[in-house]
C-alpha cells in the first residue's frame, strides 16, 4: 500500500489503515446482504434498510407490541445472564482447577463430562424452566452454556502448566497447598480468562433458548415474539441486539483477559 | 503458491456457491407466473374459549353478572342473548397478570380488548418488573393447563384466558371459571380454515370435495352433540378423548367430563350460514384487521398493500367461492386418490370435526388421503401454509390475519 | 507419561516431609569444610516401558564433599540430569541411598536447591518476587525478604530491573535470577542443571565469572551437571566423568588452582584432552 503515502511506521497511518479496512468491509457486507436478499426475494428475509428502520424503532421507541422499552429487555436478558454466567464461574473455576490437578477424580468425571457436554443447552432448557422455575432455570440454561467450555479450558490450562515451575518451586520448599495457590492458581489464569471468553459467546446463544421457554420476558423472548408475528424485520434487529450484546461482552473478556496476561507475564 | 492461483481458487468457490444458491432459491420460489398469496375459505368454529381464575381468586371480584343496567361510567359488555350486563370491576383487574396462548391467538386479542374496554394499558409481563394499577399484563405463549399451572408457581399469574378443552381441563381440576368467551363476544369467531392460491388455482374440485366432507363431518358432530345417547356422541368423545392433550393426573372420568363441558361450549361451524356464505367472516376480518394495525402486530395496513379500505382487503382475503360450490355439489370428484396435506392445531378441541372425519374414514371414501401435520399453535400452521408443506391449514382467525398481512400475502 | 512413572519398585516419597526451611546450610554447620556432606551409595535408576527395561544409571556411588564445587560430565544421555534429580529428591530412584549429613535424602526440599537449563522463572512474579519465592514459601517477614533480596539483587547487577517482568530479561539475566534465587536460600547443597547450556558462549563465559565470583565471598556445596569440559575445568574443584548409559562412574579427577582460573593454562589443556577423548570413546561405542 504504497498510494497515499501511507507509511507502515506510523502509528497513525495504521489506525486510519484499520479503519479504513472495517469500513470497507461493512459497506461491502451490507452490499451483499442487500444482494442475496433481493435474489432470495423471500418474506422471512427483509432487506438491510428495512432490519435498520425496525432497529432504530426499537432503540427510540421500544416494542409498542409487548409495551416495555429495549432496555427493560435487555435488562432481562442481562439479568439472567449474568446469574448464569456467575453460576458457571462459581462452579467452573475450583472443580476445574481440582480436576485438572488431580488425576483420578479427572479420569473418574471424564465420562460424565463427555456424556453431558455436547448436549445442547437449548435441549435442557424447557427441563431447567419447568424444574427450577422462573428465576433459576433460565439462569441454569445459561450457566450450562457457559460451564463446559469453561471447565475444559481450566482442566486443560492446569494440565499444561509447565513442570518446572513445580520442580522449582518443590525445591524451594513449597508444600502441596502452597503449589497450589502459589503456583497452580496464577498459572492457570490465562486459561480461565480464555475460558470465559469463549463462555461468555456461548452464553449469549443460550439466552433465546432459555427465553423461549420462560416467557417472561427479555431480547430472546422478543425475537422469537416477533418470528410468531411475521414482523421478521423487527426479528432481524433483536438479532443485531443480541450479536451485540455478545461482542461487547466478549470484547470486555478480550480486553481483560489481554491486561491480565500481560501484567502477569503470561502473554508471550 | 503464487498469488494468482489463490485469486483463481477463490473466484471459482464464490462461481460455485452463487450457482448453487441460485438453484437452491429457484427451487424455492417456484414458477413465478404461479398463482401468490393465501386465502380464507372457511370457517371452523365459532366461540369456545374461556377465563380461568386460579383457585385462590374469587371470580365476583372480577366480573359481576346482572341484569339491572350498570351506572354511568361502569365498564361492562351486555349480552343481547342473555340480556345480561357483565359489569367489569376494574380496581381488580388493575395490575394482574394473565396467561395467553400466543401474542398472536384470537384469546389474546380478545383479552386486550378487554383492557382496552376498561381502560387498561396492556402489557407484557417481564421478569421482576414492578406492575401497575393503570395496567394488565399478559404472559404469552402458555398453550395448555399444565404449563399454566407450572408457571403459576413462580410468578404472579392469577389468570389465563384459554381454548377449550383446555379451560373445561381447568374447571375440572377446581380452578375458577370466570367468564366464557360465548358470554364476553357472542358469536365471536375463532379458528378458520385458509390455503393457498396456488392449491386453489391447480386444485378447485378437489378443495370443494374436501369440503363436502368437512361439512358433512360438522353436521353429524353437531347432531351428536345434540344427542349425547347416540352412537355418533360416543364415537365423537372416544375421538376427542384422543386428540386432546390433557395433563396426565386427570382420570379418565375427569377427562370425559372436561371434554363434554368442553364441546358444549365450542359452536361448529363451516361458513356463516347452511349456503356456505362468508359475508360475516368478512366483516369480521375487515375488523380484526384494522384493530390489529392499530395494535401494531400488523406493520402493514390496508393501504400499504394496496387496499382502498380494510372491508376491500377482507373481501379479497375471504373467499367463499369454494365452499359454496361444495354445498351445491358444483364440483367434480376426484377419480383418483389425491393426497391432500393439512396442518392443523394438535390437542384443540376446536378442530374436532377435522379429526372426527378422519377417524371416521370419511375423507377416504372420496378418494382424498388426508395427511395432517398436528402443529402447537396457529403461527406454526401458518408456517406450513406459507411455505407450501400444507395445503390447507385449519388456525385461528388472528394468526391467519396478521401473518398473511405482515409477509404481504394480499395484496389489491 | 514422564519418566518418573515408570521408574519401578521406586519409593514414593511423602511431600509431607519436605523441608522448607531458608539456611538450611546451618543444619550441617558442624561438618568440616572438604568431609563429605552428601553421600551417594549405589543409586540405580531403571525404566520400564512395555517392551523393555533400560538402567539409565548403574549403582552409582560417590561423595561430594562440603564447601566444593564438582561438576558431573558426560557423553550426551548417559544420565548426568538423572543423577542430579535423585538427589535433588525429584526423581525417587530405584534403589540405593542418598544421604545428607546422617539424614536420608527423601522428598525435594528447600535444603536441595536447584537451577534449571531453561530458568524456571515465574512469569506472573516480578524479578524480586521470583527471588524472594523461597524466603515467602519459608514464612520470613516481609522486611527481612526485602532486605536479603535486595542484597542478592545488588551483587547480581538485577537491582535496576528489581520490578521488572521476566520476559523484558535478557537469557543472561534470567538465568542470573534463577542463581539469586537459588542462592538466597542457603540451602545445603546447590543443584545445577546445566545452567548455562541455554546461552551464548559470552554470555556463557560473563556468568561463569560471576559464579565465580560469587563463591569467592561465600561457602557452597554445589553440584554442576554440564556438557563442556572447559566449564567444568573452569569451574570445578572435582569433575566426576561418567560413562555412557548405564551410567558408572569412569573416572573423578581433581582440579587443582584456585579461582578465578586461567582457561588456557597448559594443565587444563592436558585434563581437557584426556577427558574429551574419553568421551569421544564413549559417544562413537
Amino acid at each position: 500500500m504504497a498510494f497515499l503515502g501511507y507509511d507502515e511506521n506510523n502509528r497513525n497511518h495504521r489506525f486510519m489503515r484499520s479503519v479504513a479496512i472495517t469500513a470497507i468491509s461493512l459497506v461491502v457486507f451490507l452490499i451483499l446482504w442487500w444482494v442475496v436478499t433481493v435474489i432470495m426475494n423471500d418474506k422471512n428475509f427483509p432487506t438491510p434498510d428495512k432490519v435498520f428502520e425496525a432497529l432504530w424503532s426499537l432503540l427510540l421507541y421500544g416494542d409498542p407490541i409487548g409495551g416495555h422499552s429495549l432496555w427493560e429487555y435487555i435488562a432481562v436478558s442481562l439479568k439472567t445472564f449474568i446469574n448464569g454466567f456467575g453460576l458457571a464461574l462459581v462452579v467452573a473455576v475450583p472443580l476445574g482447577l481440582i480436576l485438572g490437578y488431580v488425576k483420578p477424580l479427572r479420569e473418574f468425571t471424564a465420562p460424565w463430562i463427555e456424556v453431558v457436554r455436547p448436549i445442547a443447552p437449548i435441549a435442557w432448557a424447557p427441563i431447567f424452566v419447568l424444574s427450577f422455575g422462573s428465576q433459576l432455570g433460565p439462569a441454569l440454561v445459561v450457566f450450562i452454556g457457559i460451564f463446559f467450555p469453561l471447565l475444559t479450558n481450566i482442566i486443560f490450562g492446569v494440565q499444561r502448566i509447565d513442570k518446572n515451575w513445580l520442580d522449582a518451586s518443590k525445591t524451594l520448599g513449597a508444600t502441596q497447598g502452597q503449589l497450589f495457590y502459589k503456583i497452580v492458581l496464577p498459572a492457570t489464569v490465562p486459561y480461565i480468562l480464555n475460558g470465559i471468553k469463549v463462555g461468555l459467546g456461548v452464553g449469549w446463544m443460550c439466552i433465546v433458548a432459555a427465553e423461549i421457554y420462560n416467557k417472561f420476558g427479555g431480547i430472546g423472548q422478543y425475537l422469537v415474539d416477533m418470528v410468531n408475528g411475521g414482523l421478521m424485520a423487527n426479528a432481524f434487529s433483536a438479532i443485531i441486539i443480541i450479536a451485540v450484546l455478545g461482542l461487547m461482552t466478549t470484547g470486555v473478556a478480550e480486553y481483560v483477559s489481554k491486561v491480565v496476561s500481560r501484567r502477569m507475564g503470561m502473554d508471550a | 503458491m503464487d498469488n494468482k492461483i489463490i485469486a483463481i481458487i477463490l473466484v471459482v468457490i464464490v462461481a460455485v456457491a452463487g450457482v448453487a444458491v441460485y438453484f437452491m432459491m429457484s427451487g424455492n420460489g417456484g414458477g413465478d407466473d404461479d398463482a401468490k398469496g393465501l386465502s380464507i375459505v372457511g370457517r371452523v368454529n365459532s366461540e369456545g374459549s374461556g377465563i380461568l381464575l386460579k383457585p385462590s381468586e374469587d371470580p365476583a371480584d372480577y366480573i359481576t353478572v346482572t341484569d339491572e343496567m350498570p351506572g354511568f361510567g361502569a365498564k361492562f359488555i351486555y349480552n343481547e342473548a342473555e340480556e345480561l350486563y357483565y359489569v367489569f370491576n376494574v380496581e381488580t383487574w388493575g395490575g394482574k397478570v394473565f396467561a395467553t396462548p400466543g401474542a398472536a391467538t384470537i384469546q389474546h386479542v380478545q383479552l386486550m380488548e378487554l383492557a382496552s374496554l376498561m381502560g387498561l394499558k396492556y402489557v407484557s409481563y417481564t421478569e421482576g418488573s414492578a406492575l401497575s394499577k393503570d395496567t394488565l399484563y399478559y404472559v404469552a405463549g402458555v398453550p395448555s393447563f399444565s404449563e399454566f399451572t407450572n408457571k403459576i408457581k413462580t410468578s404472579p399469574l392469577v389468570g389465563f384466558i384459554i381454548w377449550e378443552a383446555q379451560y373445561a381441563v381447568g374447571v375440572v381440576e377446581g380452578y375458577k371459571g370466570l367468564a366464557l368467551t360465548n358470554d364476553l363476544f357472542e358469536g365471536h369467531t375463532c379458528c378458520i380454515i385458509g390455503t393457498s392460491n396456488k392449491f386453489i388455482k391447480h386444485n378447485e374440485d378437489t378443495l370443494a370435495t374436501f369440503f363436502s366432507v368437512y361439512v358433512e363431518a360438522v353436521k353429524q358432530v353437531n347432531a351428536a352433540i345434540a344427542d349425547p345417547d347416540s352412537v355418533a356422541y360416543s364415537n365423537l368423545l372416544a375421538i376427542a378423548k384422543n386428540r386432546v392433550s390433557m395433563p396426565d393426573g386427570m382420570t379418565d372420568e375427569e377427562k370425559v367430563e372436561a371434554i363434554e363441558l368442553a364441546l358444549r361450549h365450542v359452536t361448529y361451524v363451516y361458513a356463516d350460514d347452511e349456503t356456505g356464505s362468508l359475508t360475516d367472516l368478512k366483516s369480521d376480518i375487515s375488523e380484526l384487521a384494522e384493530s390489529l394495525v392499530a395494535a401494531n402486530q400488523i406493520n402493514k395496513s390496508a393501504s400499504d398493500l394496496g387496499f382502498k379500505s380494510y372491508d376491500a382487503l377482507a373481501d379479497k382475503f375471504v373467499q367463499d367461492k369454494y365452499m359454496k360450490e361444495a354445498i351445491s355439489g358444483n364440483y367434480v370428484e376426484p377419480t383418483v386418490v389425491k393426497k391432500i396435506n393439512v396442518a392443523a392445531i394438535s390437542g384443540d378441541i376446536h378442530q374436532i370435526a377435522l379429526w372426527y372425519a378422519i377417524d371416521m374414514t370419511m375423507f377416504a371414501e372420496k378418494n382424498l388421503a388426508v395427511i395432517v401435520s398436528g402443529q402447537g399453535n396457529g403461527p406454526a400452521v401458518y408456517g406450513l401454509l406459507s411455505n407450501g408443506e400444507a395445503d390447507i391449514g385449519f388456525l385461528g382467525a388472528p394468526p391467519m390475519t396478521i401473518r398473511s398481512m405482515n409477509a404481504e400475502e394480499i395484496h389489491a | 507419561m514422564s519418566k518418573e512413572e515408570l521408574v519401578i519398585e521406586g519409593q514414593k516419597y511423602d511431600s509431607k516431609d519436605r523441608i522448607r526451611a531458608d539456611r538450611t546450610d546451618m543444619l550441617y554447620k558442624d561438618i568440616p569444610e572438604g568431609s563429605p556432606l552428601v553421600k551417594i551409595r549405589d543409586l540405580n535408576v531403571t525404566y520400564r516401558t512395555d517392551e523393555k527395561t533400560t538402567v539409565a544409571v548403574d549403582n552409582i556411588s560417590f561423595d561430594i564433599n562440603k564447601g566444593e564445587l564438582i561438576s558431573i560430565v558426560g557423553p550426551s544421555g548417559c544420565g548426568k540430569s538423572t543423577i542430579l534429580r535423585c538427589i535433588s529428591g525429584l526423581l525417587q530412584p530405584t534403589s540405593g541411598t542418598i544421604m545428607i549429613g546422617d539424614r536420608l535424602c527423601t522428598t525435594a526440599g528447600s535444603d536441595r536447591g536447584m537451577v534449571f537449563q531453561d530458568f524456571a522463572l515465574f512469569p506472573w512474579r516480578s524479578v524480586r518476587k521470583n527471588v524472594e519465592f523461597g524466603l515467602e514459601i519459608a514464612g520470613v517477614p516481609k522486611e527481612e525478604r526485602r532486605e536479603r533480596s535486595d542484597r542478592y539483587l545488588k551483587s547480581m547487577g538485577l537491582l535496576d530491573f528489581a520490578d521488572s517482568r521476566v520476559h523484558e530479561l535478557s537469557g543472561g539475566m534470567k538465568q542470573r535470577v534463577g542463581i539469586a534465587r537459588a542462592m538466597i536460600m542457603h540451602p545445603a547443597v546447590i543443584l545445577m542443571d546445566e545452567p548455562f547450556g541455554a546461552l551464548d558462549a559470552q554470555t556463557r563465559n560473563i556468568l561463569q565469572e560471576s559464579l565465580v565470583n560469587v563463591l569467592k565471598n561465600s561457602h557452597r556445596t554445589i553440584v554442576f551437571v554440564t556438557h563442556s569440559v572447559d566449564e567444568a575445568l573452569y569451574l570445578s574443584d572435582r569433575v566426576l566423568v561418567l560413562s555412557k548409559r548405564p551410567a558408572s562412574i569412569h573416572q573423578i579427577i581433581e582440579v587443582p588452582g584456585d579461582r578465578p582460573r586461567d582457561r588456557g593454562a597448559p594443565e587444563y589443556a592436558k585434563m581437557r584432552k584426556e577427558i574429551l577423548d574419553y568421551l569421544e570413546t564413549q559417544n562413537t561405542m
